[in-house]
Parts: structure tokens; C-alpha cells; sequence
């Protein structure tokens, strides 16, 4: 057996060492990840630092560059399953499964789920004979429990995530835990079963809370305002969704801020209490409008038509139907969503706010089935 | 754009007396309570410490963390024991017949690593998947997001460009 303080220290020491020198080759990487894909591989690249670091900035070029990242990935996980031997085998193993999962994570990024699970089937094959890495299978399963969650095999992901959930709580990692009952809210949201949710994302907030992890907490937060709405409690969701926006803004993440503005404007849409649902929607727009972000400033508006219409403020519905028509042309947004606006301002003279409704969901729907068709809602709705 | 390392690194030292701290404790939870031999559980402890260096700088309870771990680690170590044979005492000792010609395939073996090692990370990908973990070609198009026809043409010309890496290393 190799053991004792001694190794587990020259261990530490190789790897801070590494991670120190990968720093500065990884950020060369970044300029051209795909180009070392086909370049042959320096053997003083072929660290763990080296596998960490370009996990690390695969996970960070995600929302911004979802192909770059996948390249990152790929090029974890190559060095990784080339990792000399003078690493203890089971070090290899940990790096190739975080590689895997790194190429997990940018294929469910691009909504190519079956190629997500493959690659996430590949990281456990990697590691599922080593006893000592029960808490990294979990990470897997974790990754995977979100994947099927997306994929709607929302049995499966729970069944997942109870595993994963039991092991982070052996390990008592709060952080992962809130991380599992996060997703576990939203899959019992998503099927509709609204108390089992709220549960979910309250028992998130005080174990993210204890972690630090106040992002979890916010998302928490935010997620229990939209159950909360769901189930018609209106004053609840509201109390929530403030939380999340302080938080947010706390963080400096003004987009986050902004959707948990725009929350709070639907959930007073959903009350009824037009007058605020309009100020609140008017400045979510203006908001989304600053932080170039035409889609979500285009579907607040639709909102706001709602709460337009029910006023009866039809010229100005009309009037904002055409501004957002113009806005998402310019953006060069999919056809059939402005088919879909063109109506709204067409008949704002007439329309009822469950036709605006109508057109807001299919806006919704439209981004995940981008060839779905318009189909004009019945007029006696 | 410039890397940062995480800031919650923990220097060697004090991982070293992380080790110090819980070393005993570790093996005592696997030897007593999951009856594993002290050798096994002194591996299984040293893994587990292995991993925790991976993981450390997001741990925020390590005693917690590594008793989890142990007990993990010891319930798997139990369960993969079951599924082996254990070797007779007095069995017959004969040689395991694949290194009956272990002169001659030793070599051969090593060349293929280093060639292998010489090609670009996008052939290693895509020859492992192929060969070694046995993917078809439409898969391997799935994994590395590209269409069938390319990971056919990749597949086979990583293998030419492995043979003539090999053939040169074998004829050095």
C-alpha cells in the first residue's frame, strides 16, 4: 500500500503545483480550444491540474459558448484518459469521470440529452469499481437526475435523486443536498404536484443558506414564488419572489434580478392587481431592454398586454404589440413568433387578455419547439 | 481572459494534518464496524484521502465529509467481496497462460501506448470509444457531436495514422 501523511502530502503538493502551472496553459487554450483538439498533446500537459482546470473552464464558457465548452470537455477528458501511471489509479479514474461529465454537461447545454446520459454512462463506468468514490458517483447521478429532468422522465430522475441525496447527506454536504432537493422541487413543479415542491424548495433554503451557497438560496426562493403562484397564494409568492430579488441584486446578477421582477409582475397578473402587474412589467421591459436581451423584454411585454387588455388600455396594448413586433424583427427572432405578435396587435381592439395569455404561452413553447405552428385562439375564450 | 485558481485551496500542511487527525479514526470505523482486514482498510482510508484532496477545497465539515466517506467505501469494499472468488490456499500454481509470451508482447504493448499517446486528443477520443469501450460509429457521431460520415472517416484515419506511429516505433 503506498500511504501515510508523507504521500498524501507530496500528493497535495503535486497537485496545488499543477493546478498553479495549468493556469496559464489553460488560459492559452481558451483563445482556440478546438484547435489542441487536433494538435498532438505535450506530455507536461498531461496533469490533473490540467484535466480540473479545463473542466473548470468548460463549466464557465456553458451559457456563453456551449461548443467551445464542449471542446474544453473533450479535451479533459482525452488528457485525462491519458494520464501516466505514476498517478495512483483511482486519482485517473476521478479525472476521466469529471472530463465525461464536463462533455455531459455541454451536450444537455445544447439540448442533445441521449449524448448528455451517454457520456455520463461512460464517466460511472470510469469510477463505479472504486469503493472511495461513492461521492463522486453521486455528482454523476446528480448530472444525471437534471438530464432526465429535462428529457421529462421525471420517475426516473426522482429515483436518481434519492440516491445521490442520501450520499451527500453520508457525507453531510448541505450544499449537495440543497442541490437535490432543488431539482427535486422542480420535478414535483413540473408535474404539477405544487405542495411537494413548495416542500422541496423550503427545505433548499436553510441548507444553502448554511453552506454560503446564497445563489441556491435565491433560486430557491424564486422557484417557491412560482409554486406559490401556481397554487393561487398569491401574498406568498410575492414575499418570496422579493426575497430572490434582493438576493440576486445582493450578487450583482441583474438578469436573475430582472426575471424575479419579472415573477412578481405575473404573480400580480395572476391576482388581478392590474395596476401593479403594469408598473412592475413596464419596468422588467425596460430592464430586459438595457441588458440587450430582446426575447425576454419581447415576452414581458406580451405580459403587459395582458394586463393592458384587462384594463381596457387597448390603443396602448396595441401600440406596445407593434413596438415588440418591430423589436424582435430587428432581433431576427423565428418567424412564426412575430406571426404570433402580429395578431395580438392586430385585433388588440377586440382581444380579451386570454388571447394575449394564449399568445405568451405559445411564445414560451415556441423556444423549445421552434417549428410549432401559431393557431389563433378560439374568439369565444 | 485569465484563469483564476479557486480561492479555497488548502495548503499541503494542513491537509497533511487533516490526514494526521483522522487517519486512526478511518480505519478503526472500516476495521470495526464493517469487520474489514486492517490491510484493506488501511487502502480503502488512503483512497478515500485521495479523493478528499480532489474535493477538499469545497468541503466544509471534513471530519463529517471523510466519515461519510469511509463508511461509503467500506460498504462497497464489502459488497465487491462478495462477488469474489477468493483464490484456493494449496491450488495448483499454474501460469497465467497471457504472459506465457510476455518477452515478445511487452514491447509490442509499450509501442502501441506511445503511439497511441503521440496522436491528436480528438483520435485518442475518438479510437478509445471505437476499440476500446466498443461504441459504433453512429454513437461516437452522438458523443463527439458530428455527423456519422466525419466519425467514420475520423475512426479510420486516427487507426492508419496509429498503425504508422506503431510501425515506426516497432522498427526503431
Amino acid at each position: 500500500m503506498i500511504g501515510g501523511a508523507n504521500t498524501f502530502g507530496h500528493f497535495a503538493r503535486k497537485l496545488e503545483a499543477e493546478r498553479i502551472e495549468a493556469a496559464s496553459v489553460v488560459t492559452t487554450i481558451l483563445t482556440d480550444p478546438e484547435r489542441y483538439l487536433d494538435a498532438q498533446l505535450p506530455p507536461a500537459w498531461r496533469t490533473i491540474g490540467m484535466v480540473e482546470l479545463l473542466c473548470d473552464a468548460a463549466r464557465t464558457e456553458l451559457v456563453r459558448w456551449p461548443r467551445r465548452s464542449l471542446h474544453l470537455a473533450q479535451l479533459a477528458a482525452a488528457i485525462a484518459d491519458a494520464l501516466p501511471e505514476s498517478y495512483p489509479r483511482l486519482l485517473r479514474a476521478q479525472a476521466a469521470a469529471d472530463g465525461w461529465k464536463a462533455i455531459s454537461n455541454a451536450h444537455r447545454f445544447a439540448s442533445r440529452h441521449d449524448a448528455a446520459l451517454t457520456a455520463l454512462d461512460i464517466a460511472g463506468a470510469r469510477i463505479s469499481d472504486e469503493p472511495a468514490l461513492a461521492y463522486d458517483r453521486a455528482i454523476l447521478a446528480l448530472a444525471r437526475a437534471i438530464t432526465l429532468r429535462e428529457m421529462d422522465r421525471m420517475d426516473e430522475a426522482l429515483r436518481v435523486l434519492e440516491g445521490a441525496r442520501e450520499t451527500f447527506s453520508d457525507y453531510e454536504d448541505v450544499q449537495q443536498v440543497a442541490q437535490c432537493d432543488l431539482v427535486t422541487g422542480m420535478i414535483h413543479h413540473r408535474l404539477g404536484r405544487l405542495a411537494d415542491a413548495r416542500q422541496a424548495y423550503m427545505r433548499v433554503i436553510p441548507s444553502a443558506r448554511a453552506a454560503g451557497d446564497l445563489h441556491t438560496v435565491a433560486a430557491a426562493y424564486n422557484n417557491l414564488g412560482r409554486a406559490a403562484a401556481d397554487a393561487g397564494d398569491m401574498n406568498a409568492s410575492v414575499d418570496a419572489l422579493q426575497q430572490a430579488r434582493a438576493i440576486f441584486r445582493e450578487l450583482d446578477m441583474p438578469t436573475e434580478t430582472s426575471r424575479a421582477t419579472w415573477s412578481i409582475g405575473a404573480a400580480q397578473l395572476a391576482a388581478s392587481r392590474f395596476e401593479s402587474a403594469i408598473a412592475i412589467l413596464g419596468e422588467v421591459r425596460r430592464e430586459f431592454q438595457k441588458l440587450g436581451m430582446p426575447e425576454e423584454a419581447g415576452l414581458a411585454g406580451v405580459d403587459l398586454i395582458e394586463a393592458l387588455l384587462a384594463t381596457n388600455a387597448r390603443a396602448a396594448a396595441r401600440e406596445l404589440a407593434g413596438e415588440i413586433v418591430d423589436e424582435l424583427r430587428r432581433a431576427a427572432l423565428n418567424e412564426r413568433a412575430l406571426h404570433a405578435l402580429s395578431y395580438l396587435r392586430e385585433t388588440a381592439d377586440v382581444a380579451t387578455p386570454s388571447a394575449a395569455r394564449h399568445v405568451g404561452t405559445y411564445l414560451r413553447r415556441l423556444k423549445d419547439e421552434p417549428k410549432l405552428l401559431f393557431i389563433e385562439p378560439d374568439p369565444e375564450r | 481572459m485569465s484563469l483564476q485558481i479557486s480561492p479555497g485551496t488548502s495548503s499541503d500542511h494542513e491537509l497533511a494534518a487533516t490526514y494526521e487527525e483522522h487517519y486512526n479514526l478511518l480505519v478503526g470505523i472500516a476495521v470495526e464496524r464493517f469487520r474489514i482486514s486492517h490491510t484493506d482498510a488501511e487502502t480503502l482510508v488512503h483512497e478515500v484521502f485521495l479523493d478528499f484532496l480532489i474535493h477538499a477545497a469545497r468541503v466544509h465539515d471534513r471530519r463529517a465529509w471523510l466519515i461519510g466517506a469511509i463508511y461509503n467505501a467500506s460498504k462497497h469494499h464489502l459488497r465487491r467481496a462478495q462477488r469474489v472468488e477468493p483464490l484456493p490456499d494449496h491450488g495448483p500454481e499454474t501460469v497465467d497462460p497471457r504472459y506465457a509470451r510476455v518477452g515478445e508482447q511487452w514491447p509490442a504493448e509499450l509501442a502501441a501506448r506511445e503511439a497511441f499517446a503521440r496522436l491528436t486528443p480528438r483520435c485518442q477520443l475518438a479510437l478509445r470509444l471505437r476499440y476500446i469501450e466498443g461504441h459504433t460509429i453512429p454513437s461516437i457521431a452522438k458523443i463527439l457531436d458530428t455527423t456519422k460520415r466525419y466519425a467514420a472517416k475520423l475512426v479510420s484515419r486516427c487507426l492508419d495514422l496509429a498503425h504508422r506511429r506503431y510501425s515506426g516505433r516497432m522498427d526503431e
